[in-house]
């Protein structure tokens, strides 16, 4: 039988072996709902299938590849029947065509399935691309390459703010919510080069700042799928080091008058005045966020921000700061761990940040010994510290 | 440095609320973040929490600035400074929406955005918090207007409140703050709001009584302008348009009632629905003789009844109808005295109705038969004056009252019902009341009454109201056949005239003499050019009567001819039987006859009589008596052609004389002769 299916599929041509193919991917996977986990052979079917007729890839032969207009036809065959499926057998669909290899072919299609997507706001591709980006961790290759591509199409190709993007979050929250993630880990803004692009920086700082319940969507999907993500820490890190390299570029675009022409300093200032904006809006919608989470999250599964989190970003703050020659009573650096006490304090109150006694006070101690004295973060220390002790005595 | 200043005068909050505020200005995200982290360090902290309502304030979000209220309200309830911030938005909620500058639209916005719930609340805890009462009754009113549901359990409190306070006030006018509050504004929502009262009738009428007392006393009372002319208020239209009727204790606008008899019609019919009468929903925008009818109707069903509960239904039906007509019809009558909030009456003066004059020709009914009985079918007609545009309505008006007054009085119990609302509204003091029952009496033919009832009030009153009374007492004497009082007040009544004596000739426009059958009378007027010609008239009427009679004298005559001079050749019938008269009676004596008389058809006839054509009457007619003379002088034959040589030498030089304008010499006449003439009556 399933040899019949398969040679019946190989009588057809393209596009109809290929529509054919996701009917019968698409049955398989309906009629096996009950059943958790699909049995070896209907498995080995379901792979057989996407490898010869969506993937073109058949065994020992080189891979084929589509022409331009027949592959945007497999394009839109893949979205519609996306559309069509079961919300449970969406990404076990989505799951037998991306997951097996990470061949170059198979991640290009991706990349093109997810442009395309975006472009039509097809939501279920959104949403599977954003649950495998979580599944393969954000930080990883396939993702990260996903994530170039996609900010090269929409925010480095046009200077204008896209339209697609502006409307993302309503298409999947959960796309936005991985795909900053993975931003923040592509531009992880710790020195001039690794600065995120300024219509980067808007996009997000105006989905945070609408939408205070982004943040959280990948931690609600946990429940289901194992892999953490969390888009917290990364902003944070842009809030918290952005600053100290967004004053650094406007001092350098500032001082740079002798060797460069009138208008590329004031572009430079100007950018450099639009990141420190920015950066003040984001960090607000950013403890925003974290005050949904207290009030609408009873119990989310894991928390958004640890103290290793805190750690990460305090010694990458140290860096930071030598490299840009910070001095302890620059304003600039106040205002830096000012923002990050803020976030802290916001978080441990709102119940998303996860706490480690021993870490903690390693936080403590490197932050009270490696920056000036700040009032406000000894206040969010003394509070984090009478806390702690607190949850200590309330354990029995 | 600010970012990080150790300021530690400061505790940690106010030190948080400090760095917040120095970034309000240049770096609103930075300010709001200050908060929200001020907030998680110090939950009870009311000076952060406040501080972030006032941030959003400041930056005009509503919605922020409601949830920051809203979470203020359930955990700071002890805040002064929040219950003044509430009390500055339910301020700015009772501001009018007409005047309303942006903040207080802006507080009204941010109290719109809270939950319902926590509005109630706000309404409620600052109502309680109230030691006024009419802060308290305002801020109540306010909840119940936005939350119906509230009325059940805060509206007959609220009753009660006002009622207590307005005796333990001892307010002297029922027009006052807490009475307009509870007729105008409590009582119709309570009412409206409560499907099932448990208040025993006699409680509702008795407050659709105080209702009745207000609205009157609200729209009689003079007109007061405290507010300063402001150059654009000097036009006199703009001035009409701004009398506004203050009550104290209460503001500018809530002292404008747009429809005072539609909110009493609305409020006897709410009343109406709790006692369970039939009414029929829109009979009050109906017309008078609609409503006359419904209201006939309803008293021919309910008196085969006879129930206690249908009589007050006519009762309370048949009084505010009544009330309504008569305010309309005295309207008309008494307008300087009634508030502004009225339309003009589009006349310059009050309207007057007075007896008409029969003509000669049918001479046998030109008396009015003495108190009329009600049998007679042949009720009186009223002729209004050309110059009063909308005289039916008014005499619509007036003769609706009337017939309501008589229904009211149609049985006993009814009788006995209103006369004790008369007592308790004091009627008797209602100055219009008494205008209309002068009208009345008049219009019944019950001149005694009118007499003794415009005696009573003629001495407070003056100008046009007086010169009104005035009128309609000559009126009435000399509908009693008291020839001589009438004159003498119509003298009076001439003396008031300001324009006698002025250069303008006066127009007589309407004849006063009426044709047609039956008891006639005339709305006229109080303008000179209307009160004028009637006068005169009423004094040729009374010198008619006389003169005619076995008591009549030359002197009588005489004075009939130069009244008829006014309005020439009118009455030229009357000067017919005068000249016949004169020519039966062959001697005639006169001796103002030069003085008064200058019109030349009477000049001629007067040539004529003394000629063998014209009857050879003996004429004595020349200032100084013949009869003098003759008595002074030998009486020689040479001596009567001498005095015929100089009468028609003096009518020669009457005829050539005439300058003086002819009501000017017959204002001269009155004012002169005044006492001759009466004696001769």
């Amino acid at each position: 039988m399933t040899h019949n299916l398969i040679k019946k599929l190989r009588h057809m041509d393209f596009p109809e072996c290929t529509r054919e193919a996701l009917q019968h991917l698409t049955s398989i996977f309906s009629s096996q709902d009950s059943v958790p986990g699909l049995s070896h052979g209907v498995e080995a079917l379901a792979a057989d299938i996407c490898q010869e007729f969506i993937l073109f890839k058949s065994k020992g032969k080189p891979q084929k590849t589509l022409p331009p207009i027949e592959e945007l036809q497999l394009l839109q065959m893949l979205c519609t029947s996306f559309n069509e499926a079961s919300q449970k057998s969406k990404y076990q669909i989505f799951n037998a065509i991306f997951c097996p290899r990470g061949d170059n072919y198979s991640s290009s299609l991706l990349t093109k399935l997810v442009s395309m997507a975006l472009s039509i706001s097809c939501s279920p591709v959104l949403d599977c691309a954003a649950i495998w980006a979580q599944e393969r961790g954000c930080s990883t290759r396939p993702v990260q390459q996903l994530t170039l591509r996609l900010v090269e199409d929409y925010c480095l190709l046009f200077v204008d703010p896209s339209i697609v993007f502006q409307k993302l979050p309503s298409t999947s929250p959960l796309f936005v919510c991985n795909f900053i993630t993975s931003v923040t880990m592509l531009y992880p803004f710790q020195d001039t080069r690794s600065v995120p692009p300024l219509c980067l920086l808007e996009h997000v700082t105006e989905w945070i700042n609408t939408d205070c319940t982004l943040c959280c969507e990948s931690v609600r999907q946990s429940r289901i799928h194992n892999n953490y993500s969390s888009p917290i820490p990364g902003l944070t890190g842009w809030c918290v080091r952005g600053i100290i390299l967004s004053k650094y570029l406007l001092n350098s675009a500032k001082n740079s008058s002798e060797d460069s022409s009138k208008s590329s300093q004031d572009v430079e200032l100007e950018k450099a005045t639009k990141l420190l904006n920015l950066l003040s809006k984001l960090h607000l919608g950013l403890l925003q966020s974290l005050q949904f989470c207290q009030t609408n999250i009873n119990n989310i599964s894991q928390y958004l921000i640890t103290v290793m989190n805190m750690l990460d970003i305090i010694h990458s703050l140290i860096i930071v700061c030598r490299a840009c020659s910070v001095t302890p009573e620059e304003e600039s650096l106040h205002t830096a761990l000012e923002r990050f006490s803020q976030v802290i304090q916001v978080s441990a109150v709102s119940g998303c940040l996860g706490v480690e006694t021993g870490k903690l006070n390693e936080f403590r101690n490197i932050a009270l010994n490696s920056f000036p004295r700040n009032r406000l973060l000894h206040m969010v220390l003394a509070f984090l510290t009478g806390e702690n002790q607190q949850k200590v005595q309330t354990r029995p | 440095m600010a970012s990080s200043g150790e300021n530690s005068m400061l505790s940690d909050a106010e030190w948080l609320v400090m760095r917040a505020r120095g970034y309000a200005k240049s770096d609103p995200w930075a300010a709001k973040a200050w908060l929200i982290t001020a907030r998680t360090l110090f939950p009870g902290s009311f000076l952060i929490q406040f501080e972030s309502y006032q941030l959003e304030k400041g930056a005009r979000n509503i919605k922020d600035a409601a949830v920051h209220l809203e979470d203020m309200l359930k955990n700071f309830q002890h805040e002064a400074n929040l219950w003044n911030e509430v009390q500055s938005i339910l301020e700015a909620l009772q501001t009018d929406s007409g005047t309303q500058d942006s903040k207080n639209n802006f507080l009204t916005e941010i109290f719109a955005a809270t939950p319902t719930h926590v509005q109630c609340q706000m309404l409620l805890s600052v109502a309680d918090k109230m030691k006024d009462v009419l802060e308290r009754c305002r801020l109540l009113l306010l909840a119940m207007k936005k939350f119906p549901n509230l009325v059940t359990e805060h509206g007959l409190k609220l009753v009660e409140m006002l009622c207590v306070e307005e005796s333990r006030t001892r307010m002297t006018s029922p027009v006052n703050c807490y009475r307009k509050l509870f007729v105008c504004d409590i009582l119709p929502l309570v009412l409206q709001k409560n499907r099932h009262l448990n208040i025993p009738s006699g409680q509702l009428f008795l407050w659709l009584q105080r209702a009745v007392e207000f609205y009157i006393s609200f729209i009689t009372q003079p007109a007061i302008m405290d507010t300063p002319l402001s150059p654009d208020m000097m036009s006199p239209t703009k001035a009409l348009a701004k009398r506004v009727v203050s009550i104290p204790g209460l503001l500018e606008r809530e002292c404008q009632i747009t429809d005072p008899w539609g909110n009493l019609f609305r409020l006897l019919q709410l009343v109406g629905s709790h006692v369970g009468w039939e009414m029929e929903a829109d009979v009050f925008t109906k017309s008078r003789d609609y409503q006359w009818q419904y209201l006939l109707s309803l008293y021919n069903r309910k008196k085969t009844s006879c129930t206690d509960e249908g009589r007050k239904q006519i009762l309370y039906t048949c009084t505010i109808l009544f009330l309504q007509c008569l305010y309309s019809y005295v309207s008309h009558v008494d307008a300087e005295n009634f508030a502004g909030v009225f339309a003009s009456t589009g006349l310059s003066a009050p309207v007057v109705l007075v007896e008409g004059f029969r003509s000669d020709n049918d001479e046998s009914q030109s008396q009015p038969r003495l108190k009329r009985h009600r049998s007679d079918q042949s009720l009186p007609q009223i002729q209004p004056s050309s110059s009063i545009h909308n005289a039916s309505s008014i005499t619509l008006n007036f003769l609706t009252a009337l017939k309501c007054f008589e229904l009211l009085h149609a049985s006993d119990e009814l009788r006995r019902e209103f006369i004790s609302l008369c007592q308790n509204w004091q009627m008797e003091t209602w100055s219009w009341m008494g205008h209309f029952q002068t009208d009345m009496f008049l219009y019944q033919g019950a001149f005694q009454e009118a007499v003794a009832q415009i005696q009573s009030f003629i001495l407070g009153s003056k100008d046009k109201m007086k010169l009104r009374m005035s009128l309609q007492l000559a009126c009435a004497f000399y509908c009693l056949r008291n020839f001589s009082k009438a004159c003498d007040v119509v003298m009076d009544t001439v003396d008031l005239l300001d324009r006698v004596g002025g250069d303008e000739p006066i127009e007589v426009k309407d004849s006063m003499v009426l044709g047609g059958e039956g008891r006639q009378l005339l709305l006229l007027q109080c303008t000179d050019q209307e009160i004028l010609p009637y006068c005169i008239q009423l004094l040729i009427a009374c010198l008619k009567e006389k003169a005619f009679s076995s008591l009549g004298s030359d002197m009588l005559l005489g004075h009939l001819l130069v009244l008829l001079q006014f309005d020439w050749p009118r009455q030229d019938q009357l000067f017919n039987d005068i000249i016949k008269k004169i020519r039966t009676q062959g001697t005639f004596t006169y001796n103002l006859f030069f003085h008064y008389i200058f019109c030349i058809d009477i000049l001629e006839e007067f040539a004529l009589l003394d000629t063998a054509d014209g009857g050879r009457v003996n004429l004595d007619i020349m200032s100084v008596s013949t009869k003098v003379i003759s008595q002074q002088r030998t009486v020689t034959r040479g001596l009567n052609k001498g005095v015929k040589e100089d009468f028609r030498a003096t009518l020669e030089k009457q005829v050539q004389n005439l300058g003086e304008p002819i009501h000017q010499i017959i204002h001269r006449f009155l004012q002169e002769e005044r006492a001759l003439i009466i004696q001769n009556l």
